[in-house]
């Protein structure tokens, strides 16, 4: 059995649309455990189980795989997937492939200014690893930044604990011919979709920042210099917020023509 | 060997208190490791091991268990302190008591806290072997109902769900002194450990904030209560922030004076040293 655990958070725009892509490009039995916090209950016709859950990303998606855990085997597979990221390939036979090769495959959004850590946009490794290694998304540990500044993010303690013990992990790596946007509007490992500016977007990424658009006020300085960084900063989100609606809407509306633009 | 994890962000007030407060109350060999994102490394002298991190206090302290249980054996004592807490009074006979009486793990229950039923971090001890068998973790998720009807998670949640659904009992350290001055700050926990607890309004604290008018359902009205609603809501806050401020700083104020005077002030008694109730 194959259990995706998969987290939306307000906006039940993504789970018909994910819902759609499993169903396509899974061939194994899989069963689907979603939370929903702040979304119509009646969404929850589209997953095998909902838990209800509150709170970080991080900590719904531990909280998922322990109540996962509780019911599954050690030999059945465990994929978390962001609400905004689904299959676009099929996945088993690539699945069986990249765990022949090491206990974990997960994205790696390098792009996101050498992100070292695996990503729980998509990930999947047997219910027996996550247990041993006690698998958690939280952030805590640190890698060089983009601006010099050390970072965290979610992915980095399981990244670590893979380091304690030895493992080694399948890095699915973006693979976009086009790149509309630097971090959004993903194709990893011509496997998986990640739009990336899904649910909780209201923050720019690294990977905009460093692009060398952004003022460098935005690492200090003058009151003035701030408040042009600030409406430069306000300009982007919405420049990226029509661009997100734009792609979502061809999404929606199926057909495979917004996929065909980016692979 | 006990292990104590604590991670101090941006501000180094409570670094030297607790130190001094471990020295003051523990009598069996521990080591601390701590982190101090956003303090001046200077500061790093005060903890046997420093760990780089950043993130969420969950994350944080998610993270130190991970570093500790990479070397401690698994009878080893992990104890998770919050930054602006530290024992004051020996904590190890109630640890030792509650351990030895089938419990897994004993910890701070807010429950004045609307209720919280979960242990918290601010203070809680078990094993290496049963963090790392467990493989509990502090992030929210699991969801309760507060004693305001409303659903909730906090940190610590997980703790608690993966607890029961493991089976495995754990001893709540309730609050031991009034809560005259504050709902939910200047907390002592099962006469062993003080937690200041102020920064935010936490649930406990917004049971007293201003109940919401009844909005009309007319044009011009309607709109209008729902602004008054929202300006007295940030009013409240604002005041109930400023009042917070100013008890912190009174209590803080007692606490570096020294002596055992501050504890009487808040109900809890000077306990003396090597003693627990």
């Amino acid at each position: 059995m194959l259990y995706v655990a998969t987290a939306h958070y307000r906006s039940p725009r993504w789970i018909a649309i994910q819902a759609r892509y499993l169903r396509r490009h899974i061939g194994v039995p899989f069963q689907v455990w979603g939370s929903l916090e702040g979304i119509d209950p009646a969404h929850g016709e589209h997953f095998d189980r909902v838990v209800e859950q509150l709170g970080s990303h991080a900590g719904k998606l531990n909280h998922l795989a322990m109540e996962i855990c509780q019911e599954a085997d050690e030999q059945d597979l465990l994929m978390f997937l962001d609400g905004d990221a689904f299959p676009i390939a099929d996945l088993d036979e690539a699945i069986r492939e990249g765990l022949r090769q090491a206990p974990l495959m997960a994205v790696r959004r390098a792009e996101n200014v050498d992100s070292p850590q695996p990503h729980p946009c998509f990930c999947v490794t047997s219910v027996g690893t996550w247990r041993g290694l006690r698998g958690d998304w939280s952030a805590g540990p640190l890698w060089p930044g983009g601006q010099g500044h050390e970072v965290t993010d979610v992915g980095s303690l399981l990244m670590r604990k893979l380091e304690i013990e030895g493992l080694s992990w399948v890095q699915l790596l973006r693979s976009n011919r086009n790149n509309p946007d630097p971090l959004y509007y993903a194709v990893y490992g011509g496997l998986v979709y990640h739009h990336g500016a899904g649910f909780r977007s209201e923050n720019l990424a690294a990977a905009h920042r460093a692009r060398g658009l952004a003022p460098s006020a935005l690492r200090g300085g003058e009151p003035r210099a701030q408040r042009r960084a600030a409406a430069w900063e306000e300009a982007k989100r919405r420049e990226l917020l029509e661009q997100s609606e734009r792609f979502y809407e061809r999404i929606a509306a199926g057909g495979e023509d917004w996929l065909a633009e980016l692979i | 060997m006990l292990h104590v994890a604590t991670s101090h962000l941006a501000s180094p007030r409570w670094i030297d208190i607790q130190a001094k407060a471990l020295r003051e109350h523990l009598d069996v060999p521990y080591t601390t490791w701590g982190s101090i994102p956003l303090i001046d490394p200077a500061y790093g002298d005060r903890f046997d091991r420093l760990i780089g991190q950043k993130g969420p206090e969950y994350a944080r302290l998610n993270h130190l268990a991970v570093e500790i249980c990479r070397e401690a054996a698994d009878e080893d004592l992990l104890m998770f302190l919050a930054p602006d807490a530290f024992p004051v009074a020996d904590p190890m006979p109630s640890v030792r008591a509650a351990l030895d009486g089938g419990a897994v793990l004993v910890a701070a229950r807010r429950s004045e806290n609307a209720g919280d039923p979960q242990p918290h971090p601010c203070f809680c001890v078990t094993s290496a072997g049963t963090w790392r068998r467990l493989g509990l973790d502090w992030s929210d998720g699991f969801p309760w109902t507060s004693s305001d009807g409303r659903r909730v998670t906090d940190v610590g949640a997980n703790v608690m769900r993966r607890l029961e659904l493991a089976g495995e009992r754990w001893t709540p350290l309730s609050r031991t002194n009034p809560a005259e001055r504050d709902p939910l700050m200047f907390a002592v926990y099962g006469d062993i450990v003080y937690h200041h607890g102020a920064g935010e309004l936490c649930r406990a604290h917004r049971l007293g904030a201003p109940r919401p008018l009844p909005v009309p359902r007319l044009p011009v009205a309607g709109p209008a209560v729902q602004r008054l609603n929202t300006e007295r809501m940030l009013m409240w806050e604002r005041l109930a922030y400023r009042r917070m401020g100013r008890l912190s700083e009174q209590v803080i104020g007692w606490i570096e004076a020294g002596g055992d005077g501050w504890l009487q002030r808040l109900g809890a008694g000077g306990v003396p040293r090597g003693e627990s109730r």
